[in-house]
């Protein structure tokens, strides 16, 4: 079961963890695990959309747009590092709008550290700490 | 005019604990005295008055402005554990910048609530539409730095030895930029 069920944005924060801790960020991923990254935060991208347009916070719509906007250049560079960099900042800002709209429900923002074990991930790339 | 209808907002950090946001009012003198006693040195460099003074932090309470300055307060219960301070001129040509600084109580680091402020600021700089966001932070406040970062915040400048602590000794200044959305419209 998702660790976020029945909590709000269960689906974009599963979705984002999925992403978080895909194979495509590990050092044996293949252009098919890149591919398919690219097509899931596609749909978590309008998923954020979707859940942003019931809210009225700009900043995070600004970043949706680089998300976007990060995303498409990413798919323009093809299967190499630049790609991957590009995934990795849409994701970055995918990570800052569903924290953004964690805050207006007053919940804390998400930190996927906190789950890893549930996702038997290696390793934890960062973590909040201020 | 700065929209405040969204608070008193409760927040839960990642421990759990609860926390109030909330505008300062002049009865929080004592609370906000209380603490800023409490906070690092370093923390308080950045005054220009003698924040140990009673007497200072009581006329600041009373003079509040909040067109000038909004400091919004993190409670718990009656204490105060965390300040954001968005900084504003009504004219000139800094008029659509506005300057954050955030303090957060020794025992409330690590748990998001500093994240939670800066949020709140630049929900806060959007309705008022602010250009920029500018945060300066002492190099050794690293955990600021990146928090501010991992907001959207971007290093403008290091400025070497170039600010001195109460007592004296040089800092490296970081100033941070945040873009805002009606910045690119």
């Amino acid at each position: 079961m998702c660790p976020y069920q029945g909590g709000p944005y269960a689906g974009l924060r599963g979705g984002h963890d999925q992403l978080y801790f895909g194979r495509w960020r590990r050092m044996e991923a293949t252009s098919i695990d890149l591919r398919k990254a690219y097509r899931q935060l596609e749909r978590l991208l309008h998923e954020i959309a979707a859940a942003l347009e019931k809210e009225d916070i700009p900043a995070a719509r600004k970043d949706l747009e680089k998300a976007l906007e990060a995303l498409y250049s990413a798919e323009s560079g093809g299967g190499g590092p630049d790609a991957l960099r590009s995934l990795d900042n849409a994701l970055s800002y995918a990570h800052r709008v569903i924290g953004d709209l964690l805050h207006e429900k007053g919940l804390p923002p998400h930190s996927p550290a906190d789950f890893a074990g549930w996702y038997d991930a290696g390793e934890v790339p960062f973590r909040e700490d201020w | 005019m700065i929209p405040l209808e969204r608070y008193p907002k409760e927040i839960t950090l990642r421990d759990d604990t609860r926390a109030v946001l909330r505008p300062m009012i002049s009865e929080d003198a004592d609370g906000l005295w209380n603490f800023l006693r409490q906070l690092p040195e370093i923390d308080k460099s950045h005054f220009h008055e003698d924040v140990d003074r009673r007497e200072v932090v009581e006329r600041w309470a009373k003079s509040l402005d909040y067109e000038a300055a909004l400091p919004i307060l993190a409670m718990q219960g009656n204490r105060v554990v965390g300040s954001a301070t968005l900084y504003r001129n009504r004219t000139g040509w800094k008029q659509r910048v506005g300057i954050v600084r955030i303090l957060i109580a020794s025992d409330f680091r690590h748990k998001g609530l500093g994240t939670a402020m800066i949020r709140e600021i630049r929900h806060l700089g959007e309705k008022v539409a602010l250009n920029y966001l500018l945060a300066e932070v002492i190099e050794e406040q690293q955990a600021a730095v990146r928090a501010l970062e991992r907001m959207g915040f971007e290093k403008a400048a290091v400025y070497r030895n170039f600010v001195n602590d109460r007592l004296g000794d040089l800092h490296n200044l970081v100033v941070l930029l945040h873009p805002m959305s009606g910045l690119e419209k």
